[in-house]
């Protein structure tokens, strides 16, 4: 599985016309309205894996497992935590995210981020769902702490996508979280819903805690539609 | 001579003196794929061959002189060189294609005159669509052989990879054609992905068994519709992997020499990326097409570096990158790491210095002739690190005035005088061979040696040049390299002009 810094992603998605800068702007430049809403011709739905690299081995070995973009349906973006810069196209194998492990669950940037969305931060690991960046959007939790192996893992988390990816389908604009409320609740998964939350602003200071660790948000080079 | 920064292309036995006939054969064969690289990289179906010149120049002599060493020294391939037969050469038990380590015996001489008739035929190819899905099909036909007869681990990317590899050293004039091999080898995962099932898909039915199968025209695989699998994901892996690692080697080239390899190298990966990527799918995902971006932008700066190395040497080189990395930290790189790790082709420690190191202000004569594109590099000698034009009448005038000092003048004066020479006109083969006397006079026939190689790689048609190494040989107490060195003298005055005739 190869991973690309999120950046480059909204980079691409605003490119209009190319010259020999290419397409490289300012991290502040790339949270535009504009380019935004472009993304979500790409994207119904997100979902920001929230897992320490080596102290969440269930998700962390799953994600080294390298099927992640196999199992998110292709209008899902899911984005996570990596522990390296990843400028180009970079590889993620079972030697990748062990670099942090010096870093505590407390200080990781993956647990900063998810704190920042609660007023009564909540167990982690866990998936953060989301519908879109540019409103103030609501936020979906749920708690992975009870996966125990990577298998645990797999399972869970391809059911997860798979549902969210059916969900946001099917949703009318602005039903996603509700509708994904009930069939969450219908399959007994725990869940948490936040208020609405500045996810822009969230998400922009989450590059900025990554990369402070000489990290990076990412999300998977998809080879296939 | 500093031995150069790479794995030896080729081995021989062990023969005391003659690993400087090895050095010569040796980097010939490297200045031919670089030659092959450079066209590719920048050609087009109809233009990415070498100039008819160079491949004039270096064709029968590179054959004859391989030839001569497999006889005489057990001359073999050491690396792992890819390889495709061309068609009329292929026969029952010899491998048709593959790296030239991996499987049965593939003696340079036959990879000489492969290569060579594989670009004497796409100066004859049309040069149409139709010819390049033409060369795809070949190039298809290489990849599954190897991966029938060698039986890798993996079929899909081994087969990718292969392609690229053949690509990036340079004996795939039309980039385009490996490309869509590629795309569609990938297309091909979705319903088959061990080496016999792809073969008889691609084959249009049945397992290629006999010569005619490999060789006959395929092209029922034009029909294949793109579609998603493990193993393609696997192939379009190993072709990001390649290429990225491949413009890796631009960023820790150790000189000139080594970054003209590698720039030649990565640009024919990125183009097999940038060109055989959207084959693979319908549309492509967000995620792959920001990773195209970045290779269309590399790509186009292949072109832009070229073009200023042609006109204005490595300096120029060096000041387009900087324009580069100036206007992406206009753009928000403030500290310059995203150049260096997105688009610099060129190592970033030579941006920030004044002056360019030595070794880095232009080609030596290991890769002049491919270098300069024409195959007469001693007609140029570089000013300020650009190659410029000099008269037959300038060159003259400084070996008659070098030899002339050097007569009668102490043994260090003799140096000096011929270091000098070489320093003005590092491309100038007569300079090299006076060098070598000069050398030998003073009693270093190592160092003579080491000098009369150069010249003989500048021009390994030079009877005389081959005499005099023959006698420098005997002299170091090595009489069957020596008799090795006499016999291509011998071969090559015979031969005289039609060497390098067309």
């Amino acid at each position: 599985m190869h991973v690309l810094s999120f950046a480059l992603v909204l980079e691409e998605v605003g490119a209009v016309g190319k010259g020999s800068g290419g397409n490289i702007r300012d991290l502040d430049s790339l949270f535009d309205d504009e380019r935004l809403e472009r993304l979500r011709e790409h994207a119904r739905a997100f979902c920001f894996l929230a897992f320490h690299g080596t102290a969440d081995t269930a998700i962390a070995d799953y994600v080294r497992g390298g099927t992640l973009g196999d199992d998110t349906p292709a209008d899902l973006m899911v984005l996570f935590v990596l522990d390296q810069p990843a400028p180009v196209a970079t590889p993620v194998g079972d030697d990748s995210l062990r670099e942090w492990v010096t870093i505590d669950r407390g200080g990781h940037p993956a647990y900063r981020m998810v704190r920042e969305l609660f007023d009564d931060p909540p167990a982690l690991p866990g998936l953060v769902v989301f519908e879109e960046l540019t409103l103030g959007s609501e936020v979906a939790y749920l708690p992975l702490g009870h996966l125990r192996t990577r298998q645990d893992a797999l399972q869970e988390l391809r059911d997860l996508f798979a549902l969210i990816g059916e969900v946001s389908a099917a949703a009318k604009p602005g039903k996603f979280l509700d509708d994904l409320g009930v069939a969450l609740h219908q399959r007994g998964s725990d869940y948490t819903r936040t208020g609405r939350r500045p996810l822009r602003e969230w998400l922009r200071r989450g590059f900025t805690l990554a990369r402070e660790n000489s990290g990076e948000i990412v999300t998977m080079v998809n080879f296939f539609s | 001579m500093t031995a150069p920064a790479r794995e030896p292309l080729v081995a021989i036995d062990a023969v005391p003196g003659a690993a400087s006939i090895a050095a010569v054969v040796d980097t010939l064969l490297a200045e031919v794929l670089l030659a092959g690289g450079l066209a590719a990289a920048g050609g087009t179906r109809t233009s990415g061959l070498p100039a008819q010149t160079y491949r004039r120049r270096r064709h029968r002599i590179t054959h004859l002189l391989t030839m001569v060493c497999e006889q005489d020294l057990g001359l073999r391939f050491a690396a792992g060189v890819p390889f495709l037969a061309c068609i009329p050469a292929v026969r029952e038990g010899v491998p048709m294609a593959g790296y030239a380590m991996s499987g049965a015996h593939y003696p340079p001489s036959q990879w000489v005159g492969d290569l060579f008739v594989r670009w004497i035929g796409a100066e004859e190819s049309p040069g149409d669509q139709d010819a390049t899905a033409a060369n795809a099909d070949r190039l298809l036909q290489g990849a599954l052989w190897y991966v029938v007869h060698e039986r890798p681990d993996d079929a899909v990317p081994a087969a990718v990879r292969y392609l690229v590899d053949l690509a990036a050293t340079g004996q795939v004039p039309d980039i385009e054609a490996a490309a869509i091999a590629i795309a569609y080898l990938i297309r091909a995962a979705a319903r088959a992905d061990t080496p016999d099932g792809l073969a008889a898909l691609i084959a249009g039915g049945r397992i290629p068994t006999t010569v005619a199968d490999w060789t006959r025209p395929w092209m029922t695989w034009t029909g294949l519709v793109p579609a998603a699998s493990p193993a393609g994901r696997r192939g379009v892996a190993a072709l990001i992997d390649r290429a990225q690692a491949a413009a890796t080697r631009t960023r820790t080239a150790g000189d000139a020499d080594a970054w003209l390899a590698a720039l030649a190298g990565a640009t024919c990966a990125h183009r097999c990326l940038w060109q055989g990527a959207p084959l693979t799918v319908e549309k492509m995902p967000l995620g792959l097409q920001a990773l195209h971006s970045q290779v269309e932008e590399m790509v186009a700066d292949h072109n832009a570096i070229m073009f200023a190395f042609a006109l204005a040497g490595m300096p120029q080189v060096v000041a387009y990158s900087r324009s580069v990395a100036r206007e992406l930290a206009a753009n928000g790189d403030r500290d310059g790491r995203r150049f260096a790790t997105e688009r610099a082709l060129i190592p970033p420690h030579l941006l920030t210095g004044t002056a360019l190191p030595r070794h880095w202000q232009q080609p030596t004569w290991r890769t002049v002739t491919a270098a300069l594109g024409h195959g007469r590099p001693g007609t140029r000698r570089p000013r300020d690190g650009a190659p410029v034009e000099v008269g037959p009448r300038e060159l003259t005038d400084a070996a008659t005035s070098a030899l002339t000092r050097i007569r009668g003048a102490a043994a260090a004066e003799q140096r000096r005088i011929s270091a000098e020479l070489i320093d003005d006109y590092p491309w100038f083969d007569l300079a090299h061979r006076i060098d070598g006397e000069v050398r030998a006079l003073s009693g270093d026939l190592p160092g003579a040696i080491d000098a009369v190689v150069a010249a003989l790689v500048l021009t390994p048609e030079a009877a005389d040049f081959w005499q005099l190494l023959a006698e420098l040989l005997n002299l170091a107490g090595h009489p069957r390299a020596a008799g090795t060195a006499m016999r291509m003298a011998q071969i090559v005055h015979q031969a005289g002009e039609q060497l390098t005739a067309g």
